[in-house]
């Protein structure tokens, strides 16, 4: 398992690369007021690290490789999904400290950003990933990347109809500050958490879910690959 | 040890190295009681397959030139020389065979071929 | 035990190909070729093998164990190369070594830097950059580098050159000179890789046609050349295919011996090539 979370980071580390000092340059010359707006948008496209990830092993032949080494077919299933893991991890650790960092050296410091920065915040973000890589990962598992992407296109497309038709249920919270619907959802999910002061306990539960749901993402598509022909 | 293989030859390998080996062992450079290469060197030497030189020694075997010693590997048997002349009888005997099976078929008469034959080894 | 690999009634069905009830041993110490035309199911068996397709049903045992089951160990002891390497091309030799290596315990790094320098592979070069021959080498020296104890190579001869066949000939019958290593090969020309095979088997529209020593094939296996009009005489158990032309008839017969005392006049019986196998077997059962 070790051994494939190397073999993607010797491979493909230049991907998280890219992506994180494209971040780091926005989140320092962004204005101020702008910020928390840069950094959901890049809480959102930190999942789509691990999707590249995860297609590239297909574009290069990765399956027929990892699958001819030594390694059960579980193992390169729950290694291929740990490895994106890690790399969407760390792009959402380098986030937090990138945004730290503004703060740190910004002499008006803005209350809104400090609440972007609590805990609260961090496993929110990681609800959005974690969904996302579930639909993505098995779908990817069973059938390939393209089918995949499209789902996941699809699927974000249709939410994003829906808000715009269907805008008054969710009309209790402000209104959307972004321009897209699918960032105003996000949006009001923050301002949902913001105002309702959750406990400990309700943090600790929500990251034994995430936990939880990862784990069946994998296990699901351990169950879908182990019935599936790696080369047609 | 000296073997050729051809690829033109009408002969199969197995077939080649066996007579290679045999006339070796008339001429009398492999002598009595000369190790030869085991089976899988033999075959890694002359670029054949496995199974084609074990072929190579059970034919030996079982016409007497080579004795097999579990474990250690093959030698020339002891051939005394009536046996080796025997055999060399038989060899040029085979030949002949063929000679005048293929005499017969072009009409050639008996009394032709004896002239022939007494002819050619006189030039020798 | 005396097998290394050992396959019974295969299985597997695609939409338009289907591979049916393959069955084939493999014992310790030799060597196996795979032949058959394109398209007749040697690279599914392999893959099948090696567990990246799902067969349908059967049973494959490698080194005495069932390869789904044990699927690490099993592949821990085997060497792959396959008709496209599956190695990522934007990286250079050497970090796909850094990459592989793990994988195996047995992995052998002097004998891998020994192997590229007989290969002439430059560490420093691009898996892409290579040429097809090299990539196969490459895959090669991949593959011998683990001490594996199988072999498994699928069309290992495309894109190189005669002299490094040659070469390749000697290497397969080193690895051999240890009688608990075998290798299986691919291919879909009668090469002089042929020549070191302990094992023929031929497969033909996914159905194995032969699976049998090649000296059974050379010893016994004959070409009677004869006239149209006695096809018929040569028809039963031995008859295997034949083929017409403008001057007579090539008949296909699994014993020499047989078919021999069958022969008159002008007829003749003469051996079979592995080429001539393929040929005839192919033409004799779409005509019959």
């Amino acid at each position: 398992m070790l051994n494939i979370i190397r073999k993607d980071w010797m491979m493909k580390w230049y991907v998280p690369m890219v992506f994180m000092i494209c971040f780091v340059l926005l989140s320092l010359v962004v204005p101020e007021a702008e910020l928390q707006e840069v950094f959901i948008f890049g809480l959102m496209w930190a999942t789509i690290i691990p999707m590249t990830i995860w297609g590239m092993e297909e574009k290069f032949k990765g399956r027929t490789l990892l699958c001819s080494l030594p390694i059960k077919r579980d193992t390169f299933v729950c290694g291929t999904f740990i490895s994106g893991l890690t790399f969407m991890l760390v792009i959402l650790l380098s986030m937090f400290l990138s945004v730290q960092l503004r703060i740190y050296f910004s002499e008006e410091l803005s209350s809104s950003i400090q609440e972007i920065l609590q805990l609260k915040v961090f496993l929110s973000c990681l609800w959005i990933q974690t969904i996302a890589v579930f639909l993505y990962y098995v779908i990817f598992t069973r059938f390939n990347s393209g089918v995949a992407t499209v789902t996941i296109v699809t699927a974000l497309f249709a939410g994003n109809l829906s808000l715009k038709f269907i805008p008054r249920i969710f009309s209790g919270h402000s209104a959307p500050g972004a321009d897209t619907a699918a960032l105003g959802l996000i949006d009001r999910g923050f301002n949902f958490i913001f105002q309702h002061d959750i406990t400990s306990v309700g943090l600790l539960i929500s990251f034994v879910l995430i936990v939880f749901v990862n784990f069946l993402a994998m296990k699901l598509s351990e169950f879908l690959f182990s019935r599936n022909d790696i080369v047609t | 040890m000296k073997i050729f293989i051809s690829n033109s030859s009408s002969y199969p390998i197995y077939e080649q190295v066996v007579r290679q080996i045999k006339k070796q062992i008339f001429s009398g450079e492999l002598k009595s009681g000369d190790a030869l290469p085991s089976i899988r060197v033999l075959a890694r030497e002359l670029k054949i397959s496995v199974i084609t030189t074990r072929r190579v020694y059970e034919e030996l075997e079982k016409e007497g030139y080579v004795n097999a010693v579990t474990g250690k590997g093959s030698y020339v048997a002891s051939l005394d020389e009536e046996f080796l002349h025997e055999k060399r009888m038989k060899m040029i005997e085979d030949k002949l065979t063929e000679v005048i099976a293929e005499a017969k078929l072009l009409g050639i008469k008996k009394k032709e071929l004896q002239v022939m034959l007494a002819d050619l080894f006189e030039e020798e | 035990m005396e097998n290394i690999l050992e396959i019974q009634s295969l299985n597997k069905s695609f939409k338009d190909f289907s591979l049916k009830d393959v069955s084939f041993k493999l014992p310790y110490g030799y060597i196996m070729g795979l032949i058959g035309p394109n398209g007749a199911g040697k690279t599914t068996i392999i893959k099948l093998i090696m567990n990246l397709l799902l067969k349908d049903s059967g049973d494959i045992t490698v080194f005495d164990r069932d390869h789904q089951k044990h699927e690490a160990y099993v592949k821990s002891r085997i060497g792959f190369v396959y008709d496209q390497p599956p190695f990522p091309p934007t990286l250079k030799l050497d970090k796909i070594r850094k990459i592989i290596a793990p994988f195996y315990d047995a992995w052998d790094e002097a004998k891998f830097l020994e192997l590229m320098e007989r290969f002439e592979l430059p560490l420093k070069r691009k898996f892409q950059k290579l040429s097809q021959g090299m990539k196969m080498k490459f895959a090669l020296v991949i593959a011998l580098s683990h001490n594996a104890d199988l072999i498994i190579m699928d069309e290992p001869t495309s894109g190189i050159d005669p002299v490094f066949r040659r070469e390749l000939l000697g290497i397969l019958l080193e690895l051999i000179q240890n009688e608990q290593k075998s290798i299986l090969f691919s291919t879909h020309i009668t090469s002089d890789l042929d020549r070191v095979a302990d094992y023929i088997t031929y497969i033909r529209k996914g159905e194995i046609a032969i699976s049998t020593t090649k000296q059974e094939l050379i010893e016994n296996w004959g070409i009677v050349k004869t006239s149209e009009s006695r096809l018929s005489d040569f028809r039963g158990g031995i008859y295997l295919g034949h083929r017409k032309n403008e001057f007579g008839c090539e008949i296909l017969t699994s014993d020499k011996q047989a078919a021999g005392q069958n022969l008159t006049g002008e007829e003749t019986i003469a051996s079979a090539t592995l080429e001539d196998i393929m040929f005839l077997m192919h033409e004799g059962k779409a005509g019959a």
